[in-house]
C-alpha cells in the first residue's frame, strides 16, 4: 500500500494501516526531533505528542499539496511541537556546551547505546551548536532542509512560507551557517 | 559551502532508534479510542435527526392545532348562525300563524256572519260614522252587528224580538 492508501484507510479507522503508516514515520520524526532538542526524553516527548496529535486530526488532513501532503503535514506537527518545547525551554538562543555533551550521556543504558551509534556525535553536536545560532526560522529550514532533506515545496508547505522565500533564507541561513562554523576550530580542523 | 553539505551528510548517516518507546507508543496508539469509535453509539447525528424531528412535530401541531381551533370557531359560528335561523324560522312561523290566526279571528266573525243564508248586509251609519251592519235572523229573533268600515272591529250588537 502506498502513503495515500494508508492515510485513507486510517481515516477510516484502519489499524494495520495507521500500524504501518506509524512504522514509515516514527524513525524519521524521533530522529528529526532528536537532532533538534539533542535529548532524549524530550524527544520521546515530543514524538508522541506528534502522533497523538496526528491521530486526534488526522479527520481533517486533506491532500492539498499531492503525494507529499503527508509528509509536510507530519512535519508541520512536530515542527510546531519543536518549536513550542523551545519556547517552553528558551533554548533557541542556547549554544551547546559541554554541559550539554555530558547531558546526552546520562540517560542510561540505552542512551549509551544511541551513543555508540553516533559516531559522529561531534559533528552532530557542532552543527547544532551553530544552528541555534540562526533565527528560529532558519534553524527549521537547515534541519527540514538539510539533516531531513525535504524539499523546498515541502518545507513551503510545513512553515508556510512560500517557496521562492523558503530558498532565499536556506541560502541565508547556510551563509551564516558558514561563518559561525569558520570560528570553530573543530570544524577548521576538519577542512 | 560544501564542506558544511558534507558535515550535515555525515550526520545523517546516523540514526537513534529506541525500540522500547516504539513500541509502547505505537500499543497505546492503536489502542486509543480513535480506533474504539466505530464500535461506541455516535450520538451527535441521532441528537441532530431527534431535535430536527421534534422542530418538524412542534411547527406541524402549531399548524394544524390552529387550523383546528378555526374549524372550531367556524363550526361554533356555523352552529350559531344555525340556531339563529332556526329561531328566526320558528320566530316567522310563529308570527305568521299568530298573524294567520288574527286575520283568521277577524274574518271569521264578519265572514262566518255573512256566508250564512239568514244574514243580511247593508252599509249604515252609527255614530256618525259608516259602518257595515249585518241581519242575523234566528226563528224570531233579529241579531244585528255593527261592524266599523273595514269590517274587522265589532261595534254593537242589537238583538230585536219580533215576536213582542
Amino acid at each position: 500500500m502506498n502513503i495515500k492508501e494508508l492515510v485513507e484507510k486510517s481515516k477510516n479507522k484502519d489499524k494495520e494501516a495507521f500500524s504501518e503508516l506509524f512504522d514509515l514515520y516514527y524513525d524519521k520524526i524521533i530522529n528529526y526531533v532528536f537532532k533538534r532538542t539533542l535529548n532524549i526524553d524530550y524527544a520521546k516527548d515530543i514524538t508522541s505528542n506528534t502522533f497523538l496529535k496526528v491521530l486526534e486530526n488526522l479527520h481533517r488532513f486533506e491532500w492539498r499539496n499531492g503525494e507529499n501532503s503527508f509528509n509536510s503535514w507530519i512535519y508541520k506537527i512536530a515542527t510546531n511541537e519543536v518549536n513550542q518545547y523551545f519556547r517552553k525551554q528558551n533554548k533557541y538562543k542556547l549554544s551547546i556546551d559541554d554541559e550539554n555533551f555530558k547531558e546526552l550521556g546520562d540517560f542510561g543504558e540505552e542512551v549509551e547505546k544511541i551513543e555508540k551509534r553516533l559516531e559522529n556525535d561531534e559533528y552532530l553536536l557542532v552543527l547544532n551548536k551553530a544552528i541555534k545560532q540562526l533565527k528560529p526560522i532558519y534553524q527549521d529550514i537547515m534541519h527540514l532542509r538539510y539533516f531531513e532533506e525535504l524539499t523546498y515545496s515541502e518545507i513551503s508547505g510545513i512553515l508556510n512560507k512560500n517557496e521562492t522565500t523558503v530558498r532565499v533564507y536556506s541560502k541565508r541561513a547556510l551563509e551564516k551557517l558558514k561563518d559561525i562554523l569558520k570560528e570553530d576550530a573543530l570544524f577548521i580542523n576538519q577542512n | 559551502m560544501n564542506n558544511i553539505e558534507e558535515l550535515f551528510k555525515k550526520v545523517n548517516k546516523e540514526k537513534i532508534l529506541i525500540e522500547g518507546h516504539k513500541a509502547g507508543l505505537k500499543n497505546y496508539l492503536l489502542n486509543s479510542e480513535y480506533f474504539n469509535e466505530r464500535e461506541v453509539f455516535d450520538y451527535k447525528p441521532a441528537f441532530a435527526a431527534i431535535f430536527f424531528s421534534l422542530i418538524i412535530i412542534s411547527a406541524s401541531f402549531l399548524f394544524f392545532n390552529n387550523d383546528n381551533e378555526k374549524e372550531i370557531a367556524l363550526e361554533n359560528d356555523q352552529r350559531a348562525l344555525g340556531v339563529q335561523s332556526e329561531y328566526f324560522n320558528e320566530s316567522m312561523k310563529m308570527m305568521s300563524a299568530t298573524s294567520d290566526t288574527v286575520i283568521e279571528e277577524s274574518s271569521t266573525l264578519y265572514d262566518k256572519l255573512v256566508s250564512k243564508d239568514n244574514t243580511e248586509a247593508y252599509d249604515s251609519v252609527f255614530d256618525e260614522k259608516e259602518v257595515k251592519v249585518l241581519e242575523v235572523f234566528e226563528n224570531s229573533i233579529k241579531t244585528k252587528y255593527y261592524f266599523n268600515k273595514d269590517k274587522n272591529i265589532l261595534l254593537k250588537t242589537e238583538i230585536i224580538n219580533n215576536n213582542k
